[in-house]
């Protein structure tokens, strides 16, 4: 594998079916070195699919694949030593503790490992490294499958619904945990259809629906080129509360609004963009779930 | 070094699942009733007791093993990592063959082989024929009740045979020992006169099994991935 490759991975007029009928179609992109890249969409959309499709898990696709240089059906061993996985649910021993689940999937590479107990008191587990998995809570449990994935110190990490299911406390830590390890240089892809968390982590994002590819963009250019932001105003006239909104760019022209300043009758102001689901439903027709 | 590993691994969960103690109990059971048999009828009990449970183990266990994996997502964990799918299945076979071989030599204690080196081969050959049949079986299954069922044809066909061959039937007939079954009793009897035509018989049917076994886990490490096949 060629360590100087920008674009990381590169994915071509890719098809692929599980029946007959396509189920991926004709996706194309590419992903640079230390990018957080976005697979956005419904469940059933074809994310996790593109997914085992990168990561090698199915193989009799049509069209290009490549992972580092590698074609993703055509790799040999040495693949998943340069690629970690965090599945959506845990895919841990649960009558092991964390200290040997992380110990015994370091021992499956040949490469340098990362220090467990570091990885551990990374994501706050180290008191509770020799615990076992069954007695921890699914946060705990969802950190601890996020670093097992992070042992090997892969160049590439696949994220499938990082925060499904977290509470928010557990979902902010899990955030600060992929920014942190993008910080290192690594290339990020997450699958996840929660838009809040595509538009704080990802740099790009593509929006998959019915297993194609709706449109690909940063999530800042999304709401920027979709919609201007708007100012949302109350105040008191008559004895009722009423409100009006406006163009941010355009702000300067409402004389109402001016007015009201001057009287000193704004009751409450907003500024609202429209968000990343928004532009998803605009662009798409499709609903997230 | 990571063979070694995955069947440190591999034994590491067995431990923490209480297969071991399982043997433990088990031997004590079997030392409790061979205690109350002897001469000719003893020996026979020990050998078939040998063959038909350390040995078999493998078979017995390998469902529980492989469900045990799936119902925790470890074989997705597997499927994205250098693990081979020979390196897999070699983590099972050897582990549970270590197992099977100490206490099945335990259990022959109380029983009668004309050579031990032998039996020790037998024991261990039986073990990885079951668990390859296991891992067969398993790697396809989902529950246990489809395990049961599943391995309820090699069961009727890897003990009544050779059970009835222990016993004295077709005994002499050298053409049984293309049982791979028969086999691994002639060796457990220690029988230094068959042993070549008996080993060749267990290698071939080894690799036979190692290679459908080879296919069934390709099959659901790739479903690991949605791909039905």
């Amino acid at each position: 594998m060629d360590k100087n490759i920008e674009n990381v991975i590169e994915v071509k007029d890719l098809y692929f079916s599980y029946t007959k009928t396509p189920f991926l179609k004709g996706i194309n992109f590419t992903v640079n070195k230390g990018e957080i890249f976005g697979f956005l969409g419904p469940s059933g959309a074809g994310k996790s699919t593109l997914q085992k499709v990168l990561t090698g898990l199915c193989t009799n696709y049509e069209g290009t694949a490549r992972i580092l240089g590698v074609d993703s059906n055509k790799h040999g061993k040495d693949f998943y030593e340069k690629i970690g996985v965090d599945f959506e649910f845990p895919s841990l021993f649960e009558k092991l503790t964390a200290r040997e689940n992380l110990d015994y999937f370091a021992s499956l590479y040949s490469g340098e490992t990362r220090d467990v107990d570091e990885l551990l008191k990374e994501v706050g587990l180290y008191e509770h490294a020799d615990k076992k998995v069954s007695d921890f809570s699914k946060g705990m449990k969802s950190r601890l499958n996020f670093i097992k994935s992070l042992v090997h110190n892969p160049e590439i990490l696949f994220l499938d619904e990082p925060t499904s299911g977290l509470d928010p406390n557990n979902a902010k830590i899990m955030k600060d945990m992929i920014m942190k390890e993008r910080e290192k240089g690594k290339t990020i892809i997450i699958t996840t259809h929660n838009m809040q968390d595509a538009t704080e982590l990802c740099d790009r994002v593509v929006f998959i629906v019915d297993g194609q590819m709706k449109a690909l963009d940063t999530p800042h250019n999304f709401i920027m080129k979709r919609g201007a932001a708007k100012v949302t105003y109350s105040y008191m006239e008559n004895g009722k509360e009423q409100s009006s909104t406006s163009v941010l760019s355009e702000l300067s022209n409402d004389m109402l609004l001016k007015e009201l300043i001057a009287e000193n009758r704004i009751i409450a102001i907003h500024s609202a963009e429209p968000t990343l689901s928004d532009i998803f439903m605009e662009l798409t027709g499709a609903q997230l779930d | 070094m990571r063979k070694v590993n995955v069947i440190k691994g591999d034994m590491l969960f067995q431990w923490k699942y209480g297969f071991y103690m399982l043997y433990l109990l088990m031997i004590i059971i079997y030392y409790v009733i061979f205690s109350f048999l002897t001469g000719n009828v003893k020996d026979t009990i020990v050998s078939i007791c040998v063959y038909s449970d350390p040995a078999a183990m493998g078979m017995f266990f390998m469902g529980a093993l492989i469900l045990l994996e799936k119902s925790q997502r470890i074989t997705n964990s597997i499927a994205i990592s250098p693990v081979t799918v020979e390196e897999y299945i070699l983590g099972k076979i050897v582990s549970v063959g270590i197992i099977s071989e100490i206490v099945g030599v335990i259990l022959m204690l109380q029983g009668h082989t004309e050579n031990y080196f032998f039996c020790a081969i037998g024991i261990f050959a039986g073990s990885v024929i079951f668990s390859l049949c296991g891992i067969i079986v398993g790697a396809k299954i989902e529950s246990l009740n489809q395990y049961i069922i599943g391995t309820l044809p090699f069961e009727i066909m890897g003990f009544v045979p050779v059970i009835l061959y222990r016993i004295g039937f077709m005994w002499d007939n050298k053409l049984m020992i293309i049982h791979p079954g028969c086999s691994v009793m002639r060796l457990i009897e220690g029988d230094t006169e068959m042993a070549v035509g008996a080993v060749a018989s267990i290698v071939i049917w080894i690799i036979l099994l190692f290679w459908i076994a080879d296919i069934s886990v390709r099959k659901m490490f790739r479903k690991s991935g949605g791909v039905k096949l």
